[in-house]
């Protein structure tokens, strides 16, 4: 065993009962350690010079004392009542909201029903493209069909499926 | 009436159970503020302090727990506040621990050797003054209130391994700067 630890086993002996195991060890270090054994005489006096400290006694009057700092302040200030409420409310409200927030997540449908504008907005496709087909179209027969069919949703969905 | 009895009549503001508390923590209470500003008024004004406080926050305390531990946790949590604040105002060095204020009975009618005991217990509370605040607040507990060891890491809420190695850490510093000032005091 090194002092250092010894030391630090000294201190703990002061606290609660070592290990045997532990004891032992330190006995055989502060039978062939003089600096050790000194320190614990040391520490062992240390602790009673503390223990038998001087301790007056209270000045009399006490509770009169407290009594009268009582009155003078009996209860807190309206506004710190309100400010310890406003604080105590500010997780409760965080918590409110988060709930809150939890059940729009859970309880709104996963698809949202659209319309052909929006859809068309959303899935970011750009009509004017599709137009740009049926107007470079080379024969005016097709040309007339494709528009005439562009408009009708009930056909080809929202009307707006890519060309081949 | 046993205590959680009074303490529960205190909750529901009653003002004579409160001060049957009062009455029996308040020389605890007295000795441990004593213990670190080593002035009789000065604990005084600060066991009111506590006093006030636990008052105010009775309705905070779980009755599930025990009183006394609360009280001393609370006790404790202010004195190192009033520590904080002090610390930057009042630095103890080792200079000044020669001379000590602390009242002794009547030197006159004690030998020598009771004398220089006394002398080197003042001087030792003197050195206590001066270790950091988490050091003299262990010591005090453990060492010079006597409390145990499982109530002092229950009242500053640590670990056991913790009290340990804190209460040793203090007592080597404590016998490393008496050590010296003796020695300064020889020479």
């Amino acid at each position: 065993m090194r002092c250092r630890t010894a030391e630090r086993w000294l201190s703990r002996a002061l606290d609660r009962p070592l290990d045997d195991s532990i004891r032992k060890a330190l006995e055989s270090h502060l039978a062939g350690c003089a600096g050790c054994r000194a320190a614990a005489s040391e520490l062992r006096a240390l602790r009673t010079r503390l223990s038998q400290g001087v301790r007056p006694e209270p000045v009399p009057g006490f509770w009169g004392r407290i009594e009268r700092r009582l009155a003078e302040a009996p209860s807190l200030e309206p506004q710190a009542v309100w400010l310890r409420w406003g604080l105590r409310a500010i997780p409760a409200s965080l918590a409110m909201i988060a709930g809150f927030l939890g059940a729009m997540i859970l309880f709104l449908p996963a698809s949202v029903e659209t319309s052909p504008a929006q859809a068309l907005l959303f899935g970011e496709q750009n009509p004017l493209a599709e137009t740009r087909t049926i107007i470079d179209d080379d024969k005016p027969g097709n040309r007339d069909i494709a528009v005439l069919f562009a408009g009708d949703e009930r056909l080809n969905g929202l009307g707006r499926t890519p060309r081949p | 009436m046993d205590e959680r009895t009074i303490v529960e009549e205190a909750r529901r503001g009653r003002r004579d159970a409160f001060e049957e508390l009062v009455k029996m923590y308040s020389r605890k209470v007295f000795h441990l503020a004593y213990g670190f500003v080593r002035d009789r008024a000065a604990a005084d004004d600060l066991s009111q302090e506590v006093f006030i406080k636990i008052f105010r926050s009775l309705e905070k305390f779980r009755s599930d727990s025990e009183f006394g531990t609360w009280l001393y946790r609370v006790a404790v949590n202010h004195i190192k506040d009033h520590l904080r604040k002090t610390a930057r105002r009042k630095e103890v060095s080792l200079e000044d621990l020669g001379e000590g204020p602390i009242a002794v009975a009547d030197p006159a009618e004690e030998r020598e050797a009771e004398r220089e005991t006394e002398a080197k217990r003042r001087l030792l509370f003197r050195i206590l003054e001066s270790l950091p605040p988490k050091y003299r607040l262990i010591l005090t507990m453990r060492d010079v209130d006597g409390l145990s060891y499982e109530d002092v890491a229950k009242i500053l809420d640590i670990a056991p391994g913790t009290v340990d190695s804190r209460l040793h850490r203090a007592r080597k510093m404590l016998r490393k700067r008496m050590a010296a000032a003796l020695a300064q005091e020889g020479g």
